[in-house]
């Protein structure tokens, strides 16, 4: 290149040479001119070499910061791994099903082989807990297949300690199947995952203990009032110490229907007043009619409006088991706009509890009792409800 | 009400044994004892050969009602679970006949008693309506 730009400088000074007029320019400028042309050219070619040869340093210059970048980069990776908090591999599958690992960052002490190409072969025969070995072989074969990440959860070989492995696949252009995945211990993670589980059950258990001693609690209430009634000898009284017994095993229905809550807060109305309307009907042989919408309320609705139930819907049965009706009871629980109703056929007969009781009960729901033709309302806010 | 028929009880809760003893008492029965323990329970059973049992299911001592309720089926003497803990399957795979949930309802009780009885005595099937578990071939009449 510096010859090519020197060339025609040197020509020229040449060609000057011969070009200038001797005589009129004299010996001496001619030999000037031509020596300058030349030494022109000459400083030319000069240039042109020296900037070659810089432009070649600079080349050589970057390659070597190439290098050098690389190499940082490369350290910089082997630092990430040998500080990352779990382990990263290349999982290789050839074409014929072989596998091997190129790479693997060393943190954990696993059982690793060399194999004859320094890469390493990690047997999962070996690694793995006998009884979680098929599953990661079959998550890893799947994964193949389909090329989607695999994610395993297993114990490592020895069953102390948990691993958690994700890997995604790629299609290599020789056919082999290529992942890069981690694998993180997570001992701790399953440990509170077991101490959570642990404290879950204890809890349940709890709960059905307390559960066992309101419902054994109740019952001795009860049986507290059954005693003092077989003491009384006027029936009325015995009566109603009976009905007090009675709307004690209602409020023990209702804490059973709460049990039966996935959330232990709010009841399922409509199963709840059936069961009540159910368990009224069916050993006095009467037919029951109901039509309950599934409306959920909270404890404080639920219990109020289960004891008004219970007093209209005993009412209406034993109505009509006196009457011998073969209609039955009859009990409805429906939205009607804004608000709900409770509508029991025959439960005007609610003598057994004192009105004034009935009415400070609906008073406390903010709701109102009303009668129309042979039914017995009880409007409530629909606020209170929810489904 | 069957006149006179003898039953055994089984609670460890004192106040609901007495309760429910004075109550089956004034309605006409006769109660052969009251067991605190699944064990005592089944040795009164064996003694006294009640007409029907009424079991709770956790007694006295850790013991289990159901237990109870397993070897009087043996002895042919039909029982009725009272308990807050089962439902009807597991109560009906005990060999319980019937199931009442506390805090129960005495005339329901007493209903349940009669159905048995009368089930048990004289081959008369209960209703559906009775709350007791209707079994397949199996045959309470005593001899």
């Amino acid at each position: 290149m510096a010859l090519a730009a020197a060339v025609p400088v040197l020509t020229f000074g040449v060609s000057l040479m011969g070009v200038i007029d001797r005589d009129l320019a004299g010996p001496t400028l001619t030999a000037l001119a031509g020596g300058g042309a030349v030494a022109l050219g000459l400083a030319v070619l000069l240039a042109v070499a020296m900037a070659h040869n810089v432009t070649r340093r600079q080349v050589a210059e970057r390659r070597l910061m190439a290098l050098e970048a690389r190499a940082a980069a490369e350290q910089r990776l082997s630092d990430i791994a040998s500080h990352f908090p779990g382990i990263i591999y290349r999982r290789v599958m050839d074409p014929t099903g072989r596998v091997t690992y190129p790479y693997v960052s060393s943190r954990f002490d696993l059982p690793l082989d060399g194999g004859a190409s320094g890469e390493t072969t990690l047997f999962a025969e070996r690694l793995f807990h006998p009884d979680d070995r098929a599953g990661w072989l079959a998550a890893v074969a799947d994964s193949a297949r389909s090329l989607r990440p695999f994610h395993c959860e297993l114990r490592l070989a020895g069953g102390e300690r948990w691993v958690r492995t994700a890997a995604s696949p790629r299609r290599a252009a020789d056919g082999s199947v290529v992942w890069d995945g981690v694998l993180f211990d997570i001992t701790d993670l399953k440990a509170a995952e077991q101490a959570l589980k642990t404290s879950l059950g204890e809890k349940e258990a709890m709960l059905r203990e307390i559960h066992h001693r309101v419902r054994n609690n109740l019952q001795v209430v009860a049986s507290l009032i059954q005693i003092e009634a077989l003491h009384i000898t006027d029936a009325e009284a015995r009566l109603r110490l009976g009905d007090v017994s009675r709307r004690i095993a209602a409020l023990g229905h209702l804490h059973e229907e709460l049990y039966g809550s996935p959330d232990f807060t709010s009841v399922d109305c409509g199963r709840h007043l059936h069961r009540l309307s159910l368990n009224l009907a069916e050993p006095r042989g009467l037919a029951l009619d109901t039509a309950m919408e599934p409306l959920r309320c909270d404890l404080d609705t639920a219990i109020p409006l289960g004891l008004i139930a219970h007093e209209l819907l005993h009412a209406a049965a034993e109505r009509a088991a006196r009457q011998d009706e073969a209609a039955g009871i009859a009990v409805t629980l429906r939205r009607e706009g804004e608000s709900v109703l409770l509508a029991v056929r025959g439960g005007d007969e609610a003598a057994g509890l004192d009105d004034r009781i009935l009415l400070a009960l609906a008073a406390q729901l903010d709701g109102r009792l009303s009668h129309q033709a042979d039914y017995v309302l009880l409007r409530l806010p629909g606020g209170r409800f929810h489904d | 009400m069957r006149h006179k028929a003898s039953l055994l009880i089984a609670e460890d809760e004192q106040i609901i044994a007495l309760g429910m003893e004075m109550l089956l008492t004034d309605a006409g029965y006769d109660i052969c004892g009251i067991a605190r323990t699944a064990p005592e329970a089944i040795a009164l059973a064996q003694e006294f050969h009640p007409d029907l049992a009424l079991l709770d299911v956790r007694l006295a001592e850790n013991t289990d009602g159901t237990d109870a309720a397993r070897a009087l089926r043996h002895l042919a003497i039909p029982s009725i679970l009272i308990t807050g803990h089962l439902d009807a399957l597991q109560a009906q795979a005990c060999g319980a006949f019937g199931l009442l949930k506390k805090p129960y309802d005495p005339r329901r009780l007493l209903q349940m008693i009669e159905a048995l009885l009368d089930w048990s005595h004289d081959g008369i099937p209960p209703a559906a309506a009775s709350g007791l578990f209707v079994p397949g071939t199996d045959s309470l009449r005593r001899a």
